[in-house]
């Protein structure tokens, strides 16, 4: 559930990304929020630099600065981190990213639908999966892949609040609830 | 008994009274004869014999004189002294009389109140047997009442616990059997399993599709 600041801030991008002329496609800058995210979710050091209220703002700037080089980040995506940085809102970017997911799934026509698997998909599996998601769903379906061992086997797809499982986890806890009761 | 004891009280203070007063007199007289007596002892000579004569019979006159003046004082005084002292004694013996009935009346009444004292005690006891015997019947009527309760709560929560043990054990069981069902089948869980129940999936879904 996306908190009313992540929705606004998402919002706030999505319009400025869709504005003509913003010089970023939608995608790619979905695509370069989610590589930040990972390079703050993997990097300690970062990550302690860009929350801590102990470093200025003006010093967390100069690092994403830095970051965007190599990064390739367009100017809408570096001005609403420098926004984040000055509001104090970094650590919400995940949340901002997924309100901004959702944003354009809405503007594309698509449903997210989460998919875990106790193992990695073949190709034609994930299609199938999709084909068959979008047909339920009545809207492209456009899929996140997870895994989970813990499922055992078999899959399990889940939209909004439609869950469909398939896990041997799933029949593992049908057939305990059978046994219990 | 008392009444005699008082009436000889009263006798005696009289007699004493008169003793008081007669016993100076007496001692008077007793006196005036002494010395009547010693001067007609002491007169021997004659030429003081007529005068001594004289004298005697002045001192028999003054005798008689204080003897009469001491009779007409008792005369006068004393019946009215005595009359008043024997009233005041037989006003004391009426109101002892009076006292000795007022104690012996309420004697008789402690006497018939202890008597119903007695009964009194006696139904007392009888009423205290009875209503002990009472209590001690519904004591015993609550206690039953007590036990049988808290048999059936013992009862109703020996069967509670029962199930309630049942129902953890089947539930034990039952992950247990999970456990070692999903244990076994992670063991046996090949690639080819994985993408059957993949493919099951999507067959599922697909029914389901159709369904709708």
């Amino acid at each position: 559930m996306l908190s009313v600041v992540a929705s606004r801030y998402a919002r706030a991008l999505s319009d400025i990304v869709f504005e003509p002329g913003s010089g970023v496609e939608p995608h790619a800058a979905l695509g370069q929020l989610r590589a930040v995210e990972a390079m703050l979710h993997q990097s300690t050091e970062l990550r302690t630099i860009l929350l801590s209220p102990a470093v200025p703002p003006s010093k967390k700037r100069a690092v994403v600065a830095q970051l965007a080089e190599p990064l390739g980040l367009a100017k809408p995506i570096r001005n609403i981190l420098y926004i984040l940085i000055d509001r104090r809102r970094i650590a919400s970017l995940s949340a901002i990213r997924e309100g901004f997911e959702a944003v354009l799934d809405e503007k594309f026509g698509l449903i997210r639908a989460d998919v875990t698997s106790a193992g990695e998909l073949t190709d034609s599996q994930r299609a199938s999966l999709q084909t068959q998601l979008s047909r339920l769903s009545g809207k492209q379906a456009r899929l996140e892949f997870s895994i989970d061992p813990a499922l055992v086997g078999g899959v399990i797809a889940r939209i909004g609040s439609t869950v469909y499982d398939g896990s041997v986890r799933g029949e593992l806890n049908a057939l305990r609830t059978r046994l219990a009761s | 008994m008392k009444r005699s004891s008082l009436q000889k009280t009263s006798l005696l203070g009289i007699w004493r009274q008169c003793v008081y007063l007669c016993a100076p007199i007496t001692l008077l007289l007793i006196v005036s004869g002494l010395s009547i007596y010693a001067q007609e002892a002491g007169a021997t000579s004659p030429p003081i014999e007529a005068k001594a004569a004289r004298e005697i019979y002045w001192k028999w006159a003054n005798f008689a004189l204080l003897v009469g003046g001491l009779w007409y004082l008792i005369q006068k005084y004393a019946p009215g002294y005595f009359n008043s002292r024997r009233e005041q004694i037989r006003k004391g013996i009426d109101e002892a009389a009076k006292l000795k009935q007022e104690a012996e009346a309420r004697s008789a009444d402690m006497e018939k109140r202890m008597g119903a004292l007695e009964s009194e005690l006696e139904n007392l006891r009888r009423e205290a047997h009875v209503y002990m015997q009472a209590e001690g019947e519904r004591l015993r009527a609550e206690t039953a009442d007590h036990l049988a309760k808290i048999q059936r709560q013992a009862e109703q929560e020996v069967i509670a616990l029962t199930n309630h043990a049942r129902q953890e054990l089947k539930a034990f069981g039952a992950q247990l059997a999970v456990d070692l069902a999903a244990e076994r089948i992670r063991g046996q869980m090949t690639g080819e399993a994985q993408d059957s129940l993949v493919g099951r999936f999507v067959h599922d879904l697909e029914k389901q599709g159709s369904q709708n």
